[in-house]
């Protein structure tokens, strides 16, 4: 004679899927990866190398802006008004709508050998409105002497700033869509490397009470329970949604800049179109900070059991209080949940259904004074099924808190108790017991 | 022709928990089996996944061509059957020949109230706290 618990046949290794997803992943990391090498890699390595490079002086030989004209390629003439002798280009082109480039050249000497760079900062963000290349032109008026920064690996390159500037920053989003399509990669290699992922869920569906932070187990068998303040969630959130919009903000005020002038061309349309996901993005995790913010300061609840298990056809004793609040509790709403899950894989994901198949209501009053503080009696029917947790599929017994607070979030709280089958001694099992007999 | 036949006493198909399931495994096997088994178990299905489990197996190693043999396998105190939207659960005695593979079931059912329980949608008032 044997006994052996498993997974039954049905399901099939094909399940493990992923192709898609897999072919996803790898553009998210190829594009994320290509964007990030061909524009930031090096202007960020250079501005942590750049800390060590030699300072050196150099004598500014022109400085001026000059208009960017659309259409063919024309020779660059001389700047307007910026050439002959005169320290700073004064005079706008015809439009001053029209996108300008400032153009500051400089002469320095290192190990012996004088050079020449155009070189201002690491990447050539040397184009824009007329009066942004003035104040970059203007700090470097023609003819004065400078501080200049050479590579002394590379001495021919030279910039005359190397300050960090938010502008990097951008990186994050090519960063992050390349490590998100590292991370789905990795996930479904490791997927198929290891066991299915419904060996996995045996961790899963083995969830019972146990004692931990939150459930305290007396050595009566009473159960407190005490819901998660979401301190730590909200802090978290917070500081994603802090971070994710402070990066946004750059995304705006460049998407503000190409619209200041007018209508913008084509990269101003791609660059606005482009930033409203994000935007969108930035502005849910706010509202979903604030949210949870806001919920942290909800009353607390905590549930008291009378016993860590409960028959069919058995009873227990449920107390339930709340710490001091934002405001008193206007209802309050206590049910027991009978449900029915059913785990599964689908497309290289773990997918769970869940199906409320009884609700026992126990609480339900508006009554602020008895909704802070209280005790039921809960008696389990017996014409039901008890607790059961296969690796896949189970019927799972929830108490669910519902707790309202004017204009506040809502409290939710919820805790899994162990319904057990009916103990011979109850009148469901000697009832049995009989049927038993007489059947024998 | 090979069968194997799963003859309940009593002809009895609805147990309730903790009883024991007594019955007579027959067979007529050409050629004669290596071993013959009987199980009683549970089966747990879901969307698309099962979850199962053996409870009990009788072996019969190196059976006569045909032969019978009675059983009384004894069942646990859960789980139920039950027909859900979501999961069913069926409790069945399975037999099987080795190595040609011939088998047979018998479909049971296990409950306080000898009819599978059936999760239908069921809301039930508070009382007054």
């Amino acid at each position: 004679m044997s006994s052996s618990i498993g997974p039954g046949p049905s399901l099939q290794d094909a399940e493990r899927g992923g192709c898609f997803s897999s072919l996803l992943f790898a553009m998210l990391l190829l594009a994320g990866g290509v964007v990030f090498w061909e524009f930031f890699l090096e202007p960020w390595r250079d501005v942590l190398d750049a800390l060590r490079w030699d300072v050196t002086p150099c004598q500014i030989q022109e400085s001026a802006v000059e208009p960017v004209r659309r259409g063919p390629a024309t020779p660059r003439g001389p700047a307007e008004g910026a050439r002959g002798g005169r320290p700073t280009p004064v005079a706008p082109s015809a439009a001053e709508g029209d996108t300008h480039r400032a153009v500051v050249r400089y002469r320095y000497t290192y190990d012996g050998i004088s050079r020449v760079s155009q070189r201002i900062w690491f990447i050539r963000s040397d184009t824009g409105s007329y009066a942004e290349m003035k104040q970059i032109v203007d700090r470097y008026p023609q003819g004065s002497t400078a501080e200049c920064f050479v590579n002394p690996r590379a001495p021919h390159y030279a910039v005359l700033e190397r300050e960090f500037r938010p502008v990097l920053l951008l990186a994050v989003f090519p960063l992050s869509i390349g490590v998100l399509g590292l991370a789905g990669l990795l996930s479904n290699v490791l997927r198929l490397l290891g066991p299915p992922p419904l060996q996995r869920l045996a961790a899963v569906a083995s969830a019972r009470i146990r004692p931990s932070r939150r459930i305290r187990i007396a050595a009566d068998g009473t159960v407190t329970c005490r819901a998660p303040s979401g301190a730590a969630r909200a802090v978290a959130v917070l500081v994603l949604a802090l971070l994710f919009n402070a990066l946004v903000s750059f995304l705006v005020s460049e998407v503000v800049d190409t619209w200041s002038d007018g209508v913008p061309g084509c990269y101003g349309w791609l660059l606005s179109v482009s930033s409203v996901p994000f935007v969108l993005a930035g502005v849910g995790l706010l509202s979903g900070a604030v949210y949870m913010t806001l919920r942290v300061f909800n009353p607390r609840p905590t549930l008291v059991l009378s016993s860590c298990s409960l028959p069919l056809g058995g009873s227990m004793r449920l107390g339930w209080r709340f710490s001091r609040g934002i405001a008193p509790i206007a209802r309050l709403r206590l049910v027991l949940e009978g449900r029915q899950e059913a785990t599964y894989a689908r497309g290289g994901r773990v997918l769970t259904d869940s199906e409320t198949f009884r609700t026992i209501r126990l609480v339900d009053t508006s009554d602020p004074r008895r909704a802070a503080q209280g005790q039921v009696e809960l008696r389990m029917p017996d014409d039901t099924v008890p607790t059961l947790h296969g690796q896949r599929n189970a019927i799972v017994w929830v108490l669910r808190l519902c707790a309202q607070v004017p204009r506040w979030p809502s409290i939710e709280h919820e805790l899994e108790i162990l319904v057990a089958p009916a103990s011979p001694a109850s009148p469901a099992g000697a009832e049995r017991t009989a049927q038993s007999v007489e059947a024998g | 022709m090979s069968q194997l036949r799963i003859a309940m006493a009593a002809d009895r198909e609805a147990f309730v928990p903790g009883e024991r399931v007594c019955g007579e495994l027959s067979w007529e096997l050409h050629p004669p089996p290596r071993v013959v088994e009987l199980s009683l178990r549970w089966r747990m299905q879901g969307k698309g996944a099962v979850d199962q489990q053996v409870l009990e197996t009788i072996s019969i190693v190196d059976p006569p061509p045909s032969g019978r043999r009675a059983f009384a396998l004894q069942l646990p105190q859960s789980p139920y059957s039950f027909n859900g939207r979501l999961v069913s659960l069926q409790w069945e005695l399975h037999a099987m020949a080795r190595p040609s593979g011939v088998e047979a079931q018998r479909r049971i059912v296990v409950s306080p109230s000898r009819r599978p329980i059936e999760l239908e949608t069921q809301d039930e008032p508070a009382e007054p706290v």
